[in-house]
């Protein structure tokens, strides 16, 4: 077991709990507190979340990972859709979505488009999705915990996933948002004082870079993977902070459309920060030292060993875990309120009070940590390739009906369930059983999505006109 | 007087913004099978790095400039 390391982790977990237990009195049985902060959250605090949110273990350990095994420009590519959907969904989605004062992705879908079929499969899918991301992201927190910490794996996931179900479910948005900013500031914070380090190490950006190509030649080149790979890696991220739950609630959080806005671009700005220094200082410096690493994953930790005094690598470790947890406490929040707020309080009991909602809430949360945990005692291999799959589903299904619903008035019930329906189906389909390169399927079933929905509309009845009236008032505010 | 549009108007600094990343996306994704270099990583790998930092600071640049266009004109409406 080493000390400090161990120390410093447990004071922050402690730290985090301990925000759960203050955010609990402020939630107060309101679904408002519970789901969406209050709606009280400003631009440098949501920008902070935000960032935390997109963040995760995958931006810590597997970019480093990937950029490593894969070179940068697809690393990059794959980053810059993350950081290039943020201004789209500041432009196609924040203000409709902020100024309708909503729960829920489901929420939208329910004004918008007024179909049972519709509100059952969205949360379905959303659980589905959020709940495989989750399962990476405890992958991440064990790996980390027994490479740094010397525990063992199933003991490192267990106390890391005990901590954030116990802080999301009893403190909900309020938990997940102060978290979240302490995270934030923990990762980009760690990964820049590595970078900064592996700089005047290796005499600067260009230096550390040129002298990493030099020993491996693929890592600075296109050369590995076909062109639609890295398209399909570009795309499944561009799309997704349009209609990923748990970035799209943090939209929800914001005080107004503005802040809304302001605080997805800010988000990106602080996240390119630490995606391209981190990649550019930690994956060509990993070439140069650690030139055979079987474990693409590890680099980071590795470097932290042999660049950091313990008691920074400490605080390193504990920003590994918050990358995981910042991530991991917003998927469970979203998945759980697709099942109180989507499934419980719309299906099975619609005369619920609030405090029920918010127990509901509660318990489900729990339910999702719990068998999420389950499933990563024999976790995946590929930790980014296989959340990034779970986010192209979200894409594929979502994607469309909630742009087009927000932008066409033309856009139909029967144009969204059946885009629905052909993207998830056509994404799945691709992703097991064809023999695609991986994130491709996407490129298929997005436009495949598109066309579905545009000749459902064309041929079917439109919406009432109050639901466009509304929009155009949204549009408006 | 109805609008008989199929698509809801779009904020004009929000247009660009749209404009402007889809093009920086085409143009990058055209040296996605190019061997040319800089500081020996192939140039598509810095155009998307950069991308990473210019589609927000675009982003941020349109939106001041609409918000302060919509406070100003608040403003002088509120003073008549």
């Amino acid at each position: 077991m080493k000390t400090i390391e161990f120390t410093l982790t447990l004071i922050y977990l402690i730290v985090c709990i301990g925000i759960g237990i203050w955010a609990n009195r402020r939630v107060k049985g309101s679904t408002d507190d519970y789901w969406v902060a209050g709606r009280q959250i400003g631009i440098f605090t949501n920008s902070w979340a935000m960032m935390a949110a997109l963040a995760s273990g995958g931006s810590v350990l597997g970019v480093m990972g990937l950029a490593y095994a894969n070179g940068i420009p697809y690393t990059f590519s794959m980053f810059a859709g993350a950081a290039a959907g943020f201004p789209l969904a500041a432009v196609l989605v924040a203000k409709q979505l902020r100024n309708l004062q909503i729960y829920t992705v489901t929420d939208f879908f329910r004004f918008r488009y007024k179909n049972k079929a519709i509100e059952a499969l969205v949360p379905i899918i959303i659980v589905l999705a959020m709940g495989t991301y989750i399962i990476a992201q405890m992958k991440a927190a064990g790996v980390t915990a027994v490479y740094l910490l010397g525990i063992p794996y199933p003991t490192a996931i267990t106390i890391t996933a005990v901590v954030f179900i116990l802080y999301v479910s009893i403190g909900g948005m309020w938990a997940v948002t102060l978290t979240d900013i302490i995270q934030g500031i923990l990762m980009v914070s760690m990964v820049l004082i590595l970078a900064i380090v592996l700089f005047f190490n290796f005499g600067g950006v260009t230096s550390v870079l040129t002298q990493a190509v030099d020993i491996s030649p693929n890592f600075g080149a296109i050369a590995a993977l076909s062109p639609a790979s890295y398209l399909g890696a570009f795309v499944v991220w561009f799309v997704a902070a349009c209609c990923t739950p748990h970035l799209v609630m943090r939209v929800f959080t914001a005080k107004n459309a503005r802040a809304a806005r302001y605080s997805l671009n800010w988000a990106v700005v602080i996240y390119a920060f630490m995606i391209v220094f981190g990649v550019l200082a930690i994956a060509s410096a990993g070439h140069i030292v650690l030139p055979d690493l079987q474990d693409p994953d590890t680099l980071f930790l590795k470097l932290i060993e042999m660049y950091l005094p313990r008691v920074i690598g400490g605080f390193a470790v504990a920003a590994v875990m918050a990358a995981v947890m910042s991530t991991t406490d917003a998927l469970l929040l979203a998945a759980g309120s697709a099942i109180a707020h989507d499934i419980y309080a719309k299906f099975i009991n619609p005369n619920a009070s609030q405090k029920t909602l918010v127990r509901v809430g509660l318990i489900s949360n729990i339910v999702i940590g719990v068998v999420a945990l389950l499933f990563a005692f024999n976790p995946p291999k590929l930790l980014t390739m296989f959340y990034t799959a779970a986010v192209g589903l979200l894409g594929s299904s979502i994607f469309v009906p909630v742009v087009m619903g927000i932008w066409w008035k033309k856009s139909t019930t029967q144009g969204a369930l059946w885009s629905i329906i052909i993207g998830t189906v056509s994404y799945l389909y691709l992703t097991w059983f064809s023999s695609m390169p991986a994130l491709t399927p996407i490129l298929v079933s997005l436009p495949l999505a598109f066309l579905v929905h545009v000749i459902a509309s064309l041929l079917t009845q439109p919406v009432e006109t109050q639901v466009i009236d509304r929009l155009q008032e949204l549009h408006m505010e | 007087m109805a609008d008989n549009r199929q698509f809801f108007k779009m904020q004009s600094g929000d247009k660009y913004t749209l404009i402007i990343i889809i093009l920086y996306t085409i143009i990058t994704f055209l040296f996605v099978s190019s061997s040319a270099t800089f500081f020996k990583m192939a140039i598509f790998g810095w155009l998307m790095g950069l991308f990473m930092f210019i589609a927000p600071i675009v982003s941020l640049i349109f939106m001041k400039f609409e918000y302060n266009q919509l406070d100003t004109q608040k403003k002088q409406s509120t003073n008549i």
